[in-house]
């Protein structure tokens, strides 16, 4: 409006210029980064340079701690395609998981679930050399117990961080914590009574709702996997819950039965597109999230991953920007399988491939072109001896099938186990008009207002 | 005013439909559609005044901006004694779901106010540029005209690019030049819709962005602050 209705008689050249501006300075311009990222992050365009991957250190392999790993991504860039250009040591183990920028992309928060350390780095200043520049050792005692710092979801001016424990019993119960962008501790929202397990967050704004869903707390996800197995009661504390928010209120609305902890979300990205999947990492069922003609949700299981019996173990998905495939990653097989998910009621195996002996994360480009895979879960939860592969491994995807075209054995390269990705690009932070907050002064110059 | 912003809805359909089919990006006409939808006829209620919480997120700084006089003012004098609702912008912007949407939006709360003076007085309107080499304080005094808000609504610009840094920088609003291939500026910024409101302490109170930004959960804020200051206790 300001630049065309507000006074169209006075600035009829406005329009056209802006045309011609718009099309000369942006056309062709492809957007890339990853789908399922908040909708208040802005987006890389192009061609990734780097992967971000947080990696947990393992012992007897490099310095043993977590560390960020910066890989390069760029085939137009060949000395560092496919290669490790980067990688910052936290120092110590803090069970490295998910971490997640900030909304002006200049920081990148990274969390550990066994200690909860949140080490922030900032990506800005050299995007090829992110540096550690905060520690935030206090998740804590800020937020009243919560423990487990696991999915960091940007909203304007903060971070939005989700819990998987608390420190009275390091049970499930747990909540959401909220920090602005500076690291100054807002609030924490704790899970409702009847569904006190948290894991992942993802807020549909244009609808004023969030979705939680909800895995187990750190006496379970720090425990060996086989002993945990054989635990009856262990097995027991799993999250079989989703809840649906008022995302401004911060208010549960619906809680939703989805047994076998219901792990990634992912809001629909087309507009007008008012559902959501999740992936239940025991059960092994694709559920849908949907909104009803009233106004309120449904949950259903809309379909198996791989065989149930077989506990294959879904723990991460990643939807196609256009809702049209549903890519969802099975720990324990390795596998991807790919859904078309067209009818979000009902997806359709189209594609299926072994990434490894174990898979863990999986992330899309924006394009839909380029598929990255990791390989670790949790430290006490991966596989031992020659099934305990760890890699990054990069594929593209033409629509029908995945084609690798790099690898990196994170073992063979001293790094140890690498989780959450995320993607950056130099071009992305050139040109911009600031480069740090000021100090907090008075102006120097202040007059009166009129 | 109604006629505003449907030459309004209208200019931005025309003008950004030939743009979206330029890019040729799937789904863009949709996208404008949806942006302008939810902007005029949000999908959603919100929460009543009062019953949420809206905790301080930040503080900002004061600084010193022109307003459509050319008359250097202080950020904090303007807005001491005010709730204020600040958007970043500039007038050449043609991203539909941003500068033109904030405008619009700020345009119907300044319509609101305008039906509830008592409410009015609370609130001031400012729109900075973040562009000042072309959002003169002739050009915002001439943008202003053309809204012609009932209310306090300024339109605010910096003396230079370089005055305007610490400012985007104090409340984290990303701006980025978009050169063209050829390595020329092309009139065009990348940024992300951000709206603050503040309260009387100069505390970030909420910040708005394109999909949960209407007038009405703006209002509702507004009086959720003024509910808090007079001692109301947001639990529900």
């Amino acid at each position: 409006m300001y630049c065309l209705p507000s006074a169209p008689h006075r600035y009829p050249w406005l329009a056209v210029l802006c045309i011609l501006t718009v099309l000369t300075g942006r056309s062709g311009i492809v957007r890339a980064d990853e789908t399922c990222q908040s909708p208040y992050l802005p987006k890389i365009t192009g061609q990734e340079d780097y992967i971000y991957i947080w990696t947990l250190g393992a012992e007897g392999i490099g310095d043993g701690s977590d560390k960020l790993v910066t890989v390069g991504a760029n085939p137009n860039r060949p000395e560092q395609y496919g290669k490790v250009i980067a990688s910052v040591s936290v120092g110590g183990r803090h069970e490295a998981h998910h971490g997640g920028f900030t909304d002006d992309r200049r920081h990148l928060w990274l969390g550990g679930l066994d200690d909860s350390k949140i080490f922030i780095f900032d990506v800005a200043a050299d995007p090829a050399k992110p540096q550690l520049v905060k520690t935030i050792e206090t998740f804590v005692q800020d937020s009243g117990g919560v423990v487990g710092p696991h999915t960091f979801y940007p909203l304007p001016g903060r971070m939005l961080i989700t819990g998987l424990s608390n420190s009275t019993d390091h049970g499930g119960k747990t909540g959401l914590v909220e920090y602005s962008n500076e690291g100054k501790y807002i609030r924490t929202v704790w899970m409702p009574d009847k569904a006190e397990y948290g894991y992942d967050v993802r807020v549909q704004p244009h609808l004023n709702r969030m979705l939680t869903s909800s895995f187990t707390g750190w006496n379970n996800y720090m425990m060996d996997f086989g002993q945990m197995l054989a635990d009856k009661e262990a097995m027991k504390r799993f999250g079989n819950t989703m809840v649906l928010w008022d995302f401004h209120a911060r208010a549960p609305l619906q809680i939703f039965d989805v047994p076998g902890a219901p792990l990634e979300i992912r809001w629909a990205l087309q507009p007008r597109h008012y559902y959501a999947f999740t992936a239940t990492a025991l059960t092994s069922k694709l559920w849908l999230i949907q909104q009803q003609p009233d106004g309120t949700f449904v949950a259903k299981a809309v379909g198996d991953i791989g065989d149930p019996t077989k506990v294959p173990l879904p723990v991460d998905i990643s939807l196609s920007a256009d809702d049209q495939f549903l890519f969802v990653t099975t720990f324990m097989d390795g596998y991807c399988r790919v859904y078309h998910v067209a009818d979000p009621e009902q997806p359709r195996l189209v594609h299926e491939q072994q990434i490894g002996k174990q898979v863990n994360m999986v992330s899309q480009t924006w394009d839909g072109k380029r598929v990255y895979f990791t390989s670790s879960l949790l430290a006490n939860w991966d596989k031992k001896g020659e099934d305990n592969e760890q890699f990054l491994k990069a594929y593209t995807w033409d629509g029908q099938k995945l084609t690798p075209t790099f690898a990196i054995d994170f073992f063979k390269e001293n790094l140890g186990r690498p989780h959450i990705m995320h993607f950056g690009q130099d071009q992305f932070y050139k040109n911009q008009l600031y480069t740090e907050k000021p100090s907090r002064e008075p102006a120097a110059v202040a007059t009166a207002a009129p | 005013m109604q006629q505003i912003l449907l030459f309004a809805f209208f200019t931005l359909v025309l003008t950004c439909t030939p743009l979206a089919l330029a890019r040729g990006e799937t789904g863009a006409i949709a996208s404008i559609e949806h942006a302008l939808q939810e902007a005029f006829q949000p999908l959603f209620t919100p929460p009543a005044p009062g019953t949420y919480a809206l905790p301080p997120i930040d503080t900002v700084n004061d600084h010193v901006l022109l307003d459509s006089a050319g008359k250097p003012v202080s950020l904090f004098a303007l807005t001491t004694a005010k709730i204020a609702v600040i958007s970043f912008m500039y007038t050449a912007c043609a991203d539909v779901g941003g500068c033109p949407l904030a405008a619009a939006v700020l345009q119907q709360v300044d319509q609101h106010l305008s039906k509830r003076p008592q409410l009015a007085q609370q609130v001031i309107l400012l729109s900075i540029s973040f562009d000042p080499e072309r959002d003169t304080p002739a050009r915002l005094a001439e943008v202003r005209a053309g809204l012609n808000p009932r209310t306090e609504w300024h339109f605010l610009t910096s003396p230079s690019p370089a005055a305007i840094q610490p400012v985007l920088a104090d409340f984290h609003q990303p701006v980025v030049k978009l050169w063209n291939e050829e390595g020329h500026w092309s009139g065009l910024f990348r940024h992300v819709l951000k709206v603050f409101l503040l309260d009387r302490h100069q505390r970030v109170r909420n910040i708005y962005s394109t999909g949960f930004f209407n007038a009405q959960l703006v209002l509702h804020d507004i009086e959720t602050l003024l509910l808090e200051e007079q001692g109301a206790d947001p639990t529900p």
